[in-house]
């Protein structure tokens, strides 16, 4: 216990927040409830893993950890391949068994794995994941898809490519498309030049990473309004492209791991403001908020309301945002 | 990335490389992507929607890397499977399995070659490795000459640094 306060104590020494950064969650949360969010953030997530089921049982895999001596959890009953692990491991214990190399499962943090269960992909599904690297959520979702229908995972950069496709082969992933394309280029040119629509799209958007201060801490230190302002120009670009080749009817998740209204909740506001789309509500059995209608004296549409807000201290896990979108047209309304 | 989706003679000599493991077949499409490496498609799309795809943008890969048929040192051709393509085909892999002990697991996952006991000697050529407890194949090796090596293809990325667990 000493050593968990240590360590803490540590990281707020070397990264204290910025008072603006302060002043903000301040807005959002309340005072008391913004401590709470700073006091946790300097804690670790627990250590959480998702049963590839492209490759093995949840039971069988289960039943091998338990036997490593780990004490197993499996919070979400619609989900059983999600496993928290309660006991406490060896650095980099996680990474080093049989059954990790063989790519049996996948580490990978709760919130991270929302987009997915609210998405949904199922077999047959033509599905975008515009930016896809690390893999996360592209091998989560052709897990759902057992390896059916086929999954487009672009990313931009080289370097990620090369840790994208290592992810998709140690996991077995064979319905797989990878792309290297800037996220926007990518779909005006499916729209431009191809008759392809996309039955479900993820655009898990590059962000601040308010959200992800838990395990990088140097965030503290990057974080500024300018750089929250600079990224959601990039976010509402690749959003609103991305609605422009899925299907009508089709669904579309809008995730970020930030916690600023400007990068999330104003971003789907100006989706609706432009496109007949629908926000639909979220039912996830987790604790979470819902989104902010209103942000530095500007009235936001009363629907973002119906998007996840997931905080760290709700439950025990990283901070994310998550909007379902369907498109209801074509139709754009300016 | 220059790709090519095999016909259905390519597939089958692709498949028959491999018939000394018991693989009979291969229902997804296989790729060629650069030289030799094969790689395995189990989407919907048709041959023509991925070439469409792939005249549209930059494609870093298709499916699954499956395995390699390529022209070896000696200038013999040769068809290995990768781990994946190993965990993909498992059932099918009956013949020329070697069972490694708990030790020869330890080395194995260090990326060492593996010296061979007297029991388990075996013709060379390529074998599918399984774990000591025989529940995983942990990667193909390849049967020295004298019948007493085993040579390791695990991939860096798939080995661990050091003996901790």
């Amino acid at each position: 216990m000493k050593d968990r306060d240590d360590y803490s104590e540590y990281l707020k020494e070397k990264f204290p927040p910025k008072e603006a950064f302060v002043e903000r969650m301040e807005k959002l949360l309340s005072k008391e409830d913004a401590k709470v969010f700073f006091d946790i953030s300097y804690t670790k997530t627990p250590s959480s893993i998702r049963c590839n089921t492209l490759k093995i049982t949840v039971e069988e895999l289960k039943t091998r950890l338990e036997n490593y001596g780990w004490e197993l959890r499996q919070p979400f009953e619609k989900f059983p391949e999600v496993m928290i692990i309660d006991s406490r491991l060896n650095p980099g214990e996680l990474g080093k068994t049989r059954e990790h190399l063989l790519g049996y499962y996948y580490v990978q943090e709760i919130s991270s794995m929302l987009p997915m269960m609210v998405l949904e992909p199922e077999a047959g599904d033509f599905v975008l994941d515009l930016c896809a690297s690390p893999g996360s959520k592209t091998t989560q979702a052709a897990a759902m898809m057992e390896n059916g229908g086929t999954i487009i995972a672009n990313e931009i950069s080289m370097g990620r490519i090369g840790i994208l496709n290592s992810n998709i082969e140690r996991c077995g992933v064979m319905n797989t498309i990878v792309t290297r394309k800037e996220g926007f280029a990518l779909c005006e040119r499916f729209l431009k030049k191809t008759q392809f629509k996309f039955d479900k799209i993820l655009v898990d958007a590059p962000c601040s990473g308010e959200g992800t201060l838990r395990k990088s801490p140097s965030t503290f230190q990057m974080w500024n309004v300018n750089m929250i302002k600079k990224i959601a120009g990039t976010q509402r670009r690749l959003a609103e492209a991305a609605l422009g080749i899925l299907k009508v009817g089709g669904t579309m998740i809008y995730s970020t791991c930030t916690l600023a209204p400007e990068e999330d909740e104003m971003i789907v506001d100006y989706l609706i403001q432009k496109f007949d789309i629908e926000v639909e509500k979220i039912n996830l059995p987790l604790k979470f908020r819902c989104g902010v209608c209103e942000w530095e004296g500007k009235e936001l549409s009363k629907d973002v309301e119906k998007c996840l807000r997931l905080y760290p201290q709700d439950n025990n896990t990283d901070g994310f945002f998550v909007a379902k979108i369907k498109k209801l047209s074509e139709d754009k309304k300016i | 990335m220059k790709i090519h989706i095999m016909d259905r003679a390519k597939k089958k000599k692709f498949i028959a490389g491999l018939d000394n493991l018991g693989m009979k077949k291969i229902p997804e499409l296989l790729v060629r992507s650069g030289k030799e490496r094969i790689r395995a498609y189990s989407g919907d799309l048709s041959t023509e929607q991925i070439m469409e795809i792939w005249r549209l943008l930059p494609i870093e890969g298709v499916g699954l890397y499956v395995g390699k048929d390529m022209i070896n040192r000696n200038g013999i051709h040769e068809i290995r499977l990768s781990l994946d393509g190993m965990h993909t085909w498992k059932n099918q892999l009956t013949e020329r399995v070697l069972i490694l002990d708990e030790e020869q697991e330890l080395n194995w996952f260090l990326g060492k070659d593996v010296d061979l006991s007297v029991e388990q000697k075996m013709e060379n050529g390529f074998v599918s490795v399984k774990s000591a407890d025989e529940k995983d194949f942990v990667g193909m090796g390849k049967v020295g000459d004298d019948g007493k090596t085993l040579f390791s293809f695990l991939p860096k990325e798939r080995r661990r640094k050091e003996n901790t667990i």
